[in-house]
């Protein structure tokens, strides 16, 4: 056992790259990520700031085309990355962490009773028995809120919300230290959404699982958040305590993006951040935000690394380095 | 024509689509739009909110003129929809822009920007190409794709998301519509991105008068953009009232609902649950008879709810509520 306050998951320098026909993207391109136990981690980005790369590079699962896989992962103190694949994945992907992958409600196999589906992580990598598996589902049903009938129906006779909690149900079934959510709730409907947060934060509460939820909405991100990390271009910038992100924001990029947050009672409309995230493949040599940032100075030019503030909080803005003259 | 009359007028619009087995035994229906009445004004922004499978896209496709209605009709400038054919239904068309929800797959793939635009002039009769060019270039600088030249040659798939969706709005602002219908124009894009074009069709609308109507789901964004919101829930509007008054004060238990729903960014929220209606919208196949939420609704009234369909009532000079709570009579 390791020491208790040591985090769950310690994530250095991880690069992720592809191959592409123009050159190599940097989809992930050196992350430093900690996840405590217990603990919600929120990975904010928008489209293409690599955060689905991401969760696919901490899974493992990696398409072809990989240019650089590399840096270092400690799940509770074990290292990740040395292990081979066969290693990796018969006692980590789908035991240690699991996954609920974007629209994974609409890749269950329309053929194959909901439950078996989800009893499958244990049948296969665990070699249970079919009844043993299946109690399991049913227990694992009832966390999630789903009724024990439907554990013999098939996709199409479920809602949208119901599919979306048998999938989440097929990510616990293994009892995993680490979920990793991926746009859980994007395609479904305000009100299923916040059913969805309520199960998740039931989970959370009762079975003490860690969680990594990706997405690029920050409202409902608040519903489980108890940390942040905000991607810009394959990088985090801004890493931080949820109540610090959210009223505080730091990184020009997090200032901005809060501010083009609706809120339902607000009277002045919400902002917007004029420009475009710079393409992966050749991005620019300084700060990668520099270019659309209304703070720029002078060291903008050169890359920032990510500098310490008080509060467990990680910035990589050179506004943020000891002895630069910033104002709040 | 007097000034108030309105631009548009839906009146006791159903659009039903038939079920078929076998291709000709008919096995019911779904009621995608059942008996909505509205009028829309003259420079008005006006929202229609609701989840999905609530009837939304179809009334927009209705107004459109893409989806017959089984009942009612649809009347624009005093004329009825059902009645135009041929050249004058064209120029309906012509008056009534539309923003498509997925920008991507309204664009042709093969088609570059300066001939996908010209393609809806050449239709309606702008022989001139030079005439052409000039509406084009106008169109794309009102839409702040500043830089025409560049823009023109290009390809959908070469453009970002946002540009995209100004393209579009370009298509639609092209031959001077009177109205824009916006199906869930931001749905698919970055929230970075989605409050830009936002402002853009409100700036656009107010500048032109047009009047704008635009389907959402997202309760959060309609404060600074519409003036009037209708909530639909199971092909009917249960309640529509002006912006302010809808998200400040709202009456009808499923906008209570939704509103309630809808996390305000806070890092408390993490600390509770929320209240949720248990179920999900019902079928629109069979809906349950009387009021269409009374299955999910904290407040129903047995032997109401459950029975009787409720009329629309006017709690506040406005605000019209169809809920049986609202009924004067019951004291």
């Amino acid at each position: 056992m390791t020491d208790a306050r040591e985090p769950l998951l310690k994530v250095r320098n991880l690069q992720l790259h592809y191959r592409t026909r123009r050159g190599t993207a940097r989809a992930v391109d050196c992350v430093d990520l900690d996840v405590g136990r217990n603990e919600a981690l929120v990975v904010l980005g928008e489209s293409g700031s690599g955060k689905s790369s991401l969760a696919k590079a901490l899974m493992r699962l990696l398409p072809r085309n990989v240019a650089r896989y590399s840096g270092q992962v400690l799940l509770g103190g074990d290292e990740l990355m040395p292990m081979g694949d066969e290693h990796f994945r018969s006692s980590v992907q789908w035991n240690r962490i699991s996954m609920v992958m974007q629209a994974a409600m609409n890749a269950l196999n329309p053929v194959v009773r909901v439950g078996e589906q989800v009893a499958e992580p244990l049948r296969v990598h665990r070699g249970w028995s079919k009844e043993a598996a299946m109690e399991r589902v049913v227990a694992t049903f009832a966390t999630v809120g789903v009724s024990r009938d439907f554990v013999s129906r098939y996709p199409f006779e479920l809602s949208g919300g119901m599919r979306q909690r048998v999938v989440l149900a097929m990510a616990l079934i293994t009892e995993p230290e680490l979920v990793i959510l991926d746009e859980p709730t994007s395609a479904l409907d305000v009100l299923t959404q916040a059913s969805i947060m309520n199960v998740l934060k039931r989970i959370k509460r009762e079975q003490g699982t860690s969680f990594i939820l990706i997405t690029h909405d920050v409202a409902t991100s608040s519903e489980l958040a108890d940390r942040v990390a905000l991607m810009y271009a394959g990088q985090v910038v801004e890493q931080s305590d949820a109540r610090d992100f959210f009223h505080h924001p730091a990184h020009p990029y997090s200032r901005l993006l809060m501010d083009s947050v609706p809120r339902l009672h607000q009277s002045e409309p919400p902002g917007y951040i004029p420009g475009e995230p710079p393409d992966l493949v050749d991005p620019p040599a300084g700060c990668r935000f520099a270019d659309r940032c209304p703070q720029r100075f002078g060291r903008c030019s050169d890359d920032p690394s990510a500098f310490e503030l008080e509060g467990e909080r990680r910035v990589r803005c050179w506004l943020y380095k000891e002895g630069t003259d910033h104002d709040g | 024509m007097t000034a108030e009359e309105p631009l548009l007028q839906a009146s006791n619009l159903y659009t039903w689509f038939e079920l078929r087995q076998w291709g000709f035994l008919r096995v019911g229906s779904v009621r995608a739009v059942d008996g909505v009445d509205f009028e829309l004004a003259r420079g008005e922004s006006v929202a229609f909110v609701g989840e999905s499978g609530c009837g939304k896209s179809s009334l927009a496709r209705t107004l459109l003129g893409l989806h017959k209605p089984s009942h009612g009709d649809v009347i624009f400038e005093g004329e009825h929809l059902s009645e135009l054919k041929g050249k004058a239904r064209r120029q309906y068309l012509a008056r009534v822009g539309y923003v498509q929800q997925d920008p991507f797959g309204a664009l042709p793939p093969f088609m570059d920007v300066r001939r996908l635009l010209s393609e809806p002039l050449i239709i309606h009769g702008v022989k001139d190409r030079d005439e052409r060019e000039r509406r084009i270039r106008r169109a794309l600088e009102e839409v702040r794709l500043t830089q025409v030249d560049e823009i023109l040659p290009k390809f959908p798939h070469m453009l970002s998301g946002g540009q995209q969706q100004r393209v579009v709005i370009a298509r639609a602002l092209l031959l001077d519509p009177a109205m824009l219908i916006a199906d869930e124009p931001v749905s698919m894009l970055d929230a970075s991105v989605r409050v830009e074009i936002l402002n853009l069709l409100r700036r656009i609308q107010q500048e032109r008068g047009l009047t704008l109507a635009f389907i959402t789901h997202d309760l959060s964004t309609v404060r600074h953009y519409a003036d009037r919101i209708f909530v639909m829930y199971a092909g009917r509007v249960v309640e529509q009232a002006p912006v302010e008054r809808l998200l400040d004060t709202p009456q009808h238990p499923y906008t209570r609902a939704l509103l309630a729903a809808i996390a305000d960014v806070d890092a408390d929220n993490a600390l509770d649950e929320r209240d949720v209606p248990d179920g999900e919208p019902p079928s629109l196949l069979e809906p349950p008879e009387g009021c269409r939420f009374h299955p999910r609704c904290p407040r129903a009234m047995a032997g109401l709810c459950d029975q009787q369909d409720p009329p629309m009532f006017e709690p506040d000079p406005g605000q019209y509520c169809a809920c049986w709570l609202q009924d004067p009579e019951r004291g």
